[in-house]
């Protein structure tokens, strides 16, 4: 008897898994393939850095001369200058008669200037400055965009060669630090771009498909009206639904080295294993099975008390939805951190394996224990309810 | 030895009793099926058999009663119970993708049945493809699946809720047969009909569940006896009624040329009168399932003490 009902969900479900598989396959083995393009993305030259000419003094006090190639004559130009590449918020905007400009040396920190042409025909140029630097008034503003349409971008360039993409910028941020253990990342290094790329998503990938088969591993036998064949047999209710959790278990088990599998093909194919091995790949995403166990003991737990695939689907998602956003929410604000003990995502530290090899097996029992205590309460429920007709 | 093993209370269900929610399953059931008999479980759509089937095989909790199974508790042993126990659903459906053969083998599995040798015999007898898909079969053919599964594993009791559903008439004979050497070789079987002709022909003892309480349990042939026959008759000429009060007859009823009348005893006297006539047509029939429920409460049989003479116990 023992080992029926295990292989038989195989034998199931072998379509859904393989077209999983394939999905898993191309995101987890297809996304390093991106990498090395993004990375130049980010460290390559800004956007017409060539128009633009930048004479930076040896000394603080004198000023920076930035010139650029004129445009048509008569032209006005707008330079907003900023400490972030995405130039939000401004320090500072420029409006220029000539093809140059001096601007004060007196900063530390790396600035990045944009020029563009300015038609500033019936617009209170003064006015206008005085709103530059509240986007939401400037919208709100009773004067046209229209009037600033025909601008022409002339490029960008910065005080410092040694600059950081718009990303990595987001990436310092203090909210999004908290995301990643207080860990400065960045999307230039393949550890940040594989952590934000496709860790950061993987519970909604994995979750979701694995929420989906555990419901309907179960519920397909209520609806379509199995259960009293399987139930004409001496196994016990216990049995079935332990047999049928340690089958996707092994399945889970299976995806997840599937991807790990496609993620490290594709970071040796690319030539960064030397930065990221396979080891580490490997530990990261298997690290995420006792995530998706719990999930997938939420979605036996909803599928016996509500015995209808939709019911229990529903609260599937919604658990892994909830759990993302508390995680996500608790996280970000500092006053509800203690919340984000109470997610499974908590326990399942993949940047602390990607930074500093750090697996946590404790975290990793834990989250099997709680699926123990999960499963124990579907048990019960699935052994006191009546089997519908 | 054989005789006393032949007595055995195979099931036994006692103030049986289930509501779903504040809708009644079955009210009050009392009945004891004794090893090696056929026993029909007969009652109208609703009637409550497919609830206290299921009961029966733990599938369902009940709100009162004690059932007893091979003198097991049908709840707390009821695995023990199943390992010994053949069933067919009244209401199923097959795991899709499966070969028909690929499933059995599964329940027979299940079961913990090491042979397959009878679910192929059956399979061949009820002319069941075992290569076909499951979601490719006819209601007829699902049927059937369900039959080879419920004897396939030689189980001791076999409990079957509307075996004959969806067959045609033929494979339904092969059925009674399959049923009938079951019997022969010593196994109870339990199963439910809303067909009047099918348990008589063959079933030993039946019981009759209305609204959710067991009326009545009886051996056939006394219930065969009690209940009669309707006779039909169309003569050349105009018949006089009077002539057929006898013992045993009733419900006569005239209609120019044509005679109809219930008889229970002396069908021997009422044919000679009617031979004496020129007939056109004649047609003798069963009660149907109505027709007996009607006849059985206007006749105010169920006030008679001698008739429940089994309710909740021997024939």
């Amino acid at each position: 008897m023992l080992g029926k009902v295990f292989f038989m969900e195989f034998l199931t479900s072998w379509k859904g898994i393989l077209i999983f598989s394939f999905i898993v396959l191309l995101t987890a083995g297809g996304m390093p393939q991106i990498y090395p393009t993004f990375k130049e993305t980010l460290e390559g030259d800004l956007e017409g850095e060539e128009n633009l000419n930048i004479e930076i003094p040896a000394e603080k006090g004198e000023n920076i001369k930035l010139s650029w190639t004129p445009q048509e004559s008569g032209m006005s130009y707008i330079i907003v200058e900023s400490n972030l590449l995405s130039l939000f918020p401004p320090t500072g905007v420029i409006i220029a008669n000539n093809s140059n400009v001096s601007i004060p040396y007196d900063f530390n920190e790396t600035r990045y200037y944009a020029v563009s042409t300015l038609n500033i025909t019936g617009i209170d140029i003064t006015e206008y400055l005085s709103y530059v630097f509240n986007i939401t008034e400037l919208y709100n503003h009773k004067f046209s965009i229209k009037n600033l349409s025909n601008t022409t971008f002339i490029g960008m360039t910065s005080t410092s060669k040694d600059k950081k993409s718009a990303f990595d910028e987001i990436l310092d941020n203090p909210a999004y630090k908290s995301l990643t253990g207080g860990r400065v990342t960045s999307m230039a290094e393949i550890e940040g771009f594989i952590s934000l790329e496709f860790f950061s998503w993987w519970i909604f990938l994995a979750g979701l498909f694995f929420a989906y088969i555990s419901v309907s591993s179960l519920t397909d036998g209520f609806e379509g009206k199995h259960m009293d064949l399987i139930f004409s047999t001496p196994i016990s209710r216990q049995h079935y639904l332990l047999e049928k959790f340690a089958a996707l278990i092994v399945i889970a088990f299976f995806i997840l080295l599937v991807a790990a599998g496609a993620m490290a093909g594709g970071i040796e194919q690319i030539g960064y294993s030397h930065e990221l091995s396979s080891y580490t790949v490997f530990l990261a995403i298997i690290g995420s099975l006792p995530m998706l166990s719990v999930i997938m003991a939420i979605g036996f737990l909803s599928a016996v008390v509500f015995r209808s695939t939709r019911a229990g689907m529903g609260i599937a998602f919604l658990f892994v939805m909830v759990e993302f956003i508390l995680f996500t929410v608790a996280s970000l604000v500092g006053s509800l951190e203690g919340a984000k003990y109470a997610t499974i995502m908590h326990y399942w530290d993949y940047n602390s394996v990607l930074y500093d090899g750090l697996f946590k097996t404790a975290d990793f029992i834990g989250l099997f224990v709680v699926t123990g205590v999960i499963l124990m309460l579907a048990i019960y429920v699935f052994k006191k309810k009546d089997i519908p007709a | 030895m054989i005789r006393k093993k032949k007595d055995e209370i195979i099931l036994k269900i006692k103030n049986l009793k289930k509501y779903y929610g504040k809708f009644r399953g079955v009210e009050n059931v009392n009945l004891e099926v004794k090893r090696g008999e056929i026993f029909g479980f007969l009652g109208p759509n609703g009637a409550g058999k497919t609830t206290t089937i299921r009961v029966c095989l733990g599938l369902l909790s009940k709100n009162a009663g004690d059932i007893k199974i091979f003198g097991l508790d049908s709840h707390r042993d009821s695995e023990k119970i199943r390992a010994k126990t053949g069933y067919l659903p009244g209401d199923f459906g097959l795991i899709p993708d499966l070969k028909v053969k690929t499933l059995l083998n599964y329940l027979l599995g299940l079961s913990n049945c090491k042979s397959d040798k009878k679910m192929k015999d059956l399979a061949n007898r009820l002319d069941l493809d075992l290569k076909r898909k499951t979601q490719e079969l006819s209601k007829g053919n699902r049927q059937k699946v369900g039959i080879v599964q419920a004897f396939m594993a030689d189980q001791d009791l076999i409990i079957l809720d509307e075996p004959t559903s969806g067959l045609d008439p033929l494979v339904q004979q092969e059925v009674y047969k399959i049923l009938k050497e079951a019997q022969a070789e010593g196994k109870t079987i339990f199963m439910s009909s809303h067909v009047l002709a099918e348990v008589e022909s063959i079933c030993d003892r039946v019981g009759i569940i209305r609204e959710g309480i067991l009326q009545v349990v009886e051996d056939v042939h006394v219930l065969r006896e009690k209940m009669g026959k309707i006779l039909e008759v169309e003569f050349f000429l105009p018949v006089d009624a009077k002539k057929f009060k006898l013992p045993g007859v009733s419900n006569i009823k005239t209609e120019g040329n044509k005679l109809s009348l219930t008889v229970t005893e002396n069908i021997d006297d009422v044919i000679k009168i009617v031979a004496d006539q020129k007939i056109i047509n004649m047609n003798l029939k069963t009660f149907s399932l109505e027709e007996l429920f009607l006849k059985y409460y206007s006749d105010g049989l169920e006030k008679q003490p001698d008739s429940k003479v089994s309710v909740g116990g021997d024939a």
